[in-house]
């Protein structure tokens, strides 16, 4: 039978039978890698998604009981990703030298804009935007996953978008014309 | 458009691999395992390996075979790990009738060795895990050195409604799994229903066995001269009960034969030395499907009950094998591809044609899969349609 228990029953469940845990990772295991994989490139990225998860099962007692885990888990894996923030920068600034470097004429491409764009937000920013485009929790939950206040988490967003907002424009404009 | 349209799409195509996948659970089991377990525990389970090592030396000075104490064995912790990754990881596919294999319960009871065969490359152990869910999953293991290595097999829940005679063929692996040629056996084998008291295998050209029976299930070594095979399955007053043939091609049948008699030839070419070479697509005799790859009139099935049944998608899922000084690239390159580009290292590429997506193509002399830096796939209009880099160390010798 398929395991139809919610997150926060499975954690519970893993309590007395500690395997039910795997329950949890199998359905956010994918996720949490492949968000930390756009962040931080995939050899950062296994080990720490392999961390997440292991921090998450040592810490299990302490979960909330919510239906949902995808917050604790982008809470703990955000945690983690703070050690890494400099392998990250670099691997934002790569995409942007690469583009850089080419000796033709074009302008850079779209990914590079947007590398160097992100790059250039403070870690929280960046931390509270990409939780919010990339791994899809909303205000409420990357409050929860940062334990910040909701009204926090609004600001930083808001400003993080509209500084992207600026330094994205050439690209927004150019692709409204190619349209 | 707007920024976070621009941001969501960057590196939008990074997925969460397989490997990466099977990695993180083996390394979370591990962990849950070490966290679970208490030092007395672990100290019994010491003891208890003890006991059965000498055991087993006792039996052999006796002159027991090793087969009977291998029934009933308990497996051991990298066994058991390895067991319970790979059926946690397979879907937890349990067989249930004709085309219709249903997620089921994989949380382990008991492991214990079901038989061992005794095949030219050494021992073949057949595992039994018995899940609390009360299914019984099989894996088959080579008998190497160091880290176990499983083959997965069928699984048989209570509700499976099955013929009398439910079979599957399987390649088991020896040595070292990075090695691109590990040398492998081929083993049918399968499960029976309760009123299936005896089953015999007989091959079209005479000479026939019957095969030992526990717990339901049977198993037996293929020989390397590839024929045609029947097990016929009879109950306890002798009356048949079933009777099915095994369709299996091998390297003195001559030209291509579908594997199974079940099979889709997708892409056939000759390669360099003259060798037919076949992709194909199995119809698995326990339902869903498998790509397999035929080399010189032979190859191996990969149908499972366990694994999940091969399907399309758009994206690039290709595999790398060969013999010898040939390499092939063959497999999926999705189903809108009508060309792949394979890209080197030195950033020169070449073009190649994927009928109806399908790749099958041999790489020129000197070159190697590991000079492949990506694969480039394109539609019929000339638009990319996906691309997969390739590390360099997935093909490291």
């Amino acid at each position: 039978m398929a395991d139809d228990r919610s997150d926060g029953e499975a954690i519970a469940g893993s309590q007395r039978d500690p395997e039910a845990f795997v329950t949890v990772f199998e359905r956010h295991f994918g996720a949490v890698h492949r968000y930390l994989r756009r962040r931080l490139g995939a050899e950062v990225a296994d080990e720490l998604a392999n961390e997440t998860f292991a921090a998450a099962f040592d810490a299990r007692r302490r979960y909330d009981g919510s239906a949902d885990a995808r917050p604790w888990l982008y809470g703990i894996a955000s945690n983690l990703l703070r050690r890494h923030l400099r392998t990250e920068e670099r691997r934002l600034w790569a995409y942007t030298r690469a583009a850089g470097s080419s000796a033709n004429a074009e302008p850079p491409s779209g990914d590079a804009l947007v590398a160097e764009a992100i790059a250039a937000l403070s870690p929280e920013d960046r931390e509270t935007l990409l939780l919010y485009a990339w791994a899809d929790l909303s205000y409420e939950e990357i409050a929860q996953a940062l334990e910040l206040p909701v009204g926090t988490v609004r600001s930083r967003l808001n400003r993080a978008r509209t500084r992207t907002r600026e330094l994205l424009a050439p690209q927004i404009e150019r692709t409204v014309l190619d349209g | 458009m707007d920024e976070l349209t621009l941001i969501r799409s960057f590196d939008e195509d990074v997925r969460s691999d397989e490997s990466a996948l099977a990695g993180a659970r083996r390394a979370l089991i591990a962990h849950i395992e070490r966290r679970s377990v208490p030092f007395w525990r672990r100290r019994r389970i010491a003891v208890a390996a003890i006991a059965l090592a000498a055991l087993a030396l006792a039996a052999a000075a006796f002159g027991s075979r090793l087969i009977d104490l291998f029934e009933g064995t308990p497996a051991s912790p990298a066994v058991k790990r390895e067991l319970k990754l790979e059926i946690a990881g397979l879907q937890k596919m349990v067989y249930r009738g004709p085309f219709a294999p249903v997620p089921g319960g994989y949380r382990t009871a008991k492991t214990r060795g079901i038989m061992t065969l005794r095949t030219p490359l050494g021992r073949v152990y057949l595992w039994g895990v018995f899940t609390k869910a009360g299914n019984v999953c099989t894996a088959f293991e080579g008998a190497t050195r160091g880290k176990p290595y499983l083959e997965n097999g069928l699984c048989i829940g209570k509700k499976t409604s099955q013929p009398p005679i439910l079979w599957a063929i399987t390649p088991v692996g020896f040595g070292d799994l990075s090695e691109a040629e590990t040398p492998s056996v081929s083993i049918l084998y399968g499960h029976l229903t309760r009123r299936v008291a005896s089953v015999d295998f007989r091959a079209a050209h005479g000479g026939s066995k019957r095969l030992r029976i526990v717990e339901g299930f049977f198993a037996v070594r293929l020989p390397p001269l590839y024929a045609d095979y029947t097990l016929v399955g009879r109950d306890g007053a002798g009356h048949e009960l079933d009777r099915e043939r095994v369709h299996v091609t091998g390297e003195t049948s001559g030209p291509l034969l579908p594997v199974l008699g079940r099979a889709q030839i997708l892409v056939e070419i000759n390669s360099r030395q003259g060798e037919p070479i076949a992709l194909i697509l199995n119809r698995c005799p326990h339902g869903g499907a498998a790509l397999d790859f035929l080399a010189g009139g032979g190859g191996s099935v990969s149908c499972s009950a366990l694994a999940p049944a091969f399907r399309r998608t758009a994206r690039i899922g290709v595999g790398f094998g060969g013999g010898g000084s040939a390499s092939f690239i063959h497999g999926d390159a999705g189903e809108r591809t009508a060309k792949l580009e394979i890209v080197y290292r030195d950033n020169t590429a070449v073009m190649v044609t994927t009928p109806r997506g399908w790749i099958l193509y041999e790489l020129p002399a000197g070159r190697a899969f590991k000079d492949i830096q990506e694969l480039v796939a394109f539609d019929s209009q000339g638009r990319k349609v996906s691309s997969e880099p390739l590390p360099r160390n997935l093909f490291r010798r």
